[in-house]
């Protein structure tokens, strides 16, 4: 077995890694956080006053 | 977190995060298209010469440029996640709000994947020169796409400074590539007066380049998807959107200057990697090595902002119920729409593992000019509805409506010259794009909640 073998078997290990972390987290959060709040977002709610969409 | 909603009651809510400004803009519109300098824009040395490449370069330059114009104002004024999907809902109406989200999700989707086949393709390449020649490119696919899925989940500040300085690098290795063959001593390395020809099929060989010379800018009008996501956007948007477009002309023109002056059009019309067998012929170890870098990270940089826009579309029609509510959630602590990002994982993936580069980037590229086609159209109504004067813009384009009608012209240009070369592939687009609809109107359109799909406190349009 090469370098270049390991690099495989490592490309796949560390992806399947990071892509255990983000189901767990995402578990994670849909257990800790109601679906209302999840999913609260609106579009268009601009924080900075100047951004209005009305001329005065 | 919170804020007040419609009622005026005091509720907890959240939101995607406001922290980009135009830099980040900038880096997400020229970081998904800067991959189309390194390779795939030399096919339209194959199809029209030389020269016809240059003419497909600046033609389609202009095409873009008009789309830079519009996308600037509209979504100046439309800051929403989404970017053109958001527009086509209130200028449009909901059939085309889904079909340009559905377009926006695919172009970018496949345009990930394609860029995630090319990250493999070229470790593979590079084992091959080291000796091992049987170097299997998925596990590098799937890490592409995982980390950087990995990236964009945990938050947009950081994914977008990582796209930053990957494309500002890979910008830089363009750059390097033409100063180090010295365009000031024409003769000596670059051999124009040699190479160039005239036109090989004539002119109609460069409209069939057209198609290809959708790769020298596709993805700009991308920068739209992150009008939730920046400080300002009336500000931001279109300074981000402006400047990505004139860096691309400048290293569009940069890259057809250097590789036609190196490479023969016959080699060059079907080179897979154009700008790195550039930097070879010179020579330079230095030079390969600074091209190798920058195509890796214009791949990298590319899929990054392709996983970044196609889950804010994702997640904006999900928002409005266009798709299931559930993927239009917010995750609480990273304010990334973290479920459309996940479920375009296992999409991209398999379609990068079908590696069909040139079908996938194919579908991409339609979908893409799907879109451009529906932007003058909505430009016009939005002019119409929202006269200057009424609403708020961030930024008016000039000379309307001379970009809507150049884009739309150079669009139905394009449809031909895509009619040349990939027929049955446009049809089988426009057919799925068709059912898409029909399934929208019938089934999914009777779950969506018409009023509260539009929130912003725009004044009532012309004529309603």
């Amino acid at each position: 077995m090469d370098f270049w073998n390991i690099f495989e078997y490592a490309a796949w290990g560390i992806s399947g890694l990071l892509l255990l972390w983000m189901l767990f987290d995402a578990v994670q959060v849909n257990r800790d956080f109601s679906e209302e709040l999840l999913t609260s977002s609106r579009e268009g709610e601009l924080e900075d006053q100047s951004e209005k969409h009305e001329l005065t | 977190m919170s804020s007040t909603d419609t009622a005026g009651q005091d509720r907890q809510r959240i939101s995607l995060l406001r922290v980009l400004g135009p830099a980040h803009v900038w880096a997400l519109g020229v970081g998904i298209v800067l991959v189309g300098e390194f390779m795939g824009w030399n096919f339209t040395v194959g199809k029209g010469g030389a020269m016809g490449s240059l003419i497909a370069c600046w033609v389609i330059g202009l095409l873009y440029t008009c789309v830079a114009m519009i996308d600037s104002e509209v979504t100046s004024t439309v800051a929403a996640a989404g970017g053109q999907y958001a527009q086509a809902k209130h200028i449009m109406g909901p059939l085309m709000a889904f079909n340009v989200g559905l377009y926006l999700v695919m172009a970018y989707t496949m345009l990930e994947a394609a860029d995630a086949l090319v990250v493999g393709d070229l470790l593979s390449s590079v084992a091959g020169e080291m000796g091992h020649n049987a170097l299997d490119p998925r596990p590098f696919v799937v890490l592409t796409i995982a980390a950087l899925a990995w990236l964009n989940y945990r938050g947009v500040l950081m994914t977008l400074t990582v796209n930053f300085v990957i494309t500002a690098a890979a910008f830089i290795s363009i750059v390097v590539l033409f100063i180090g063959v010295q365009p000031w001593n024409p003769g000596h390395m670059l051999q124009h007066r040699e190479l160039l020809t005239d036109l090989p099929y004539g002119w109609i060989g460069v409209i069939a380049a057209f198609q290809f010379g959708i790769w020298y800018y596709l993805g700009i009008e991308g920068t739209c998807q992150a009008a939730e996501e920046v400080r300002s956007p009336a500000r931001s948007l279109p300074y981000g959107t402006m400047s990505g477009i004139i860096t691309l002309l400048i290293a569009a023109t940069m890259t057809w200057y250097v590789a036609t002056g190196l490479l023969p059009w016959e080699y060059l019309g079907q080179a897979a990697t154009p700008l790195y067998d550039a930097a070879r012929v010179t020579g330079s170890t230095a030079l390969q090595v600074f091209l190798f870098i920058g195509t890796t990270f214009a791949a990298i940089a590319s899929a990054n902002g392709c996983i970044n826009d196609a889950s804010r579309a994702w997640f904006s029609m999900g928002r409005d119920r266009y798709m299931p509510l559930w993927f239009g959630a917010v995750h609480p602590r990273y304010r990334t729409p973290y479920r459309s990002i996940l479920f375009l994982i296992p999409i991209a993936v398999s379609f990068s593992f079908t590696g069909l580069l040139d079908q996938v980037i194919t579908f991409s590229i339609l979908s893409g000019l799907l879109g451009y086609t529906f932007m003058p159209i909505n430009m016009w109504m939005f002019r119409r509805k929202w006269p200057l004067g009424t609403i708020r813009r961030g930024y008016v384009h000039p000379f309307h409506p001379l970009p809507a009608i150049v884009l739309l012209a150079l669009c139905i240009t394009t449809y031909f010259a895509t009619f040349l070369g990939y027929g049955t592939q446009l049809l089988a687009m426009m057919c799925f794009y068709i059912i898409a609809s029909l399934w929208f109107t019938f089934h999914r359109y009777k779950y969506v909640r018409r009023g509260d799909q539009f929130t912003m406190p725009w004044a009532r349009p012309r004529g309603y």
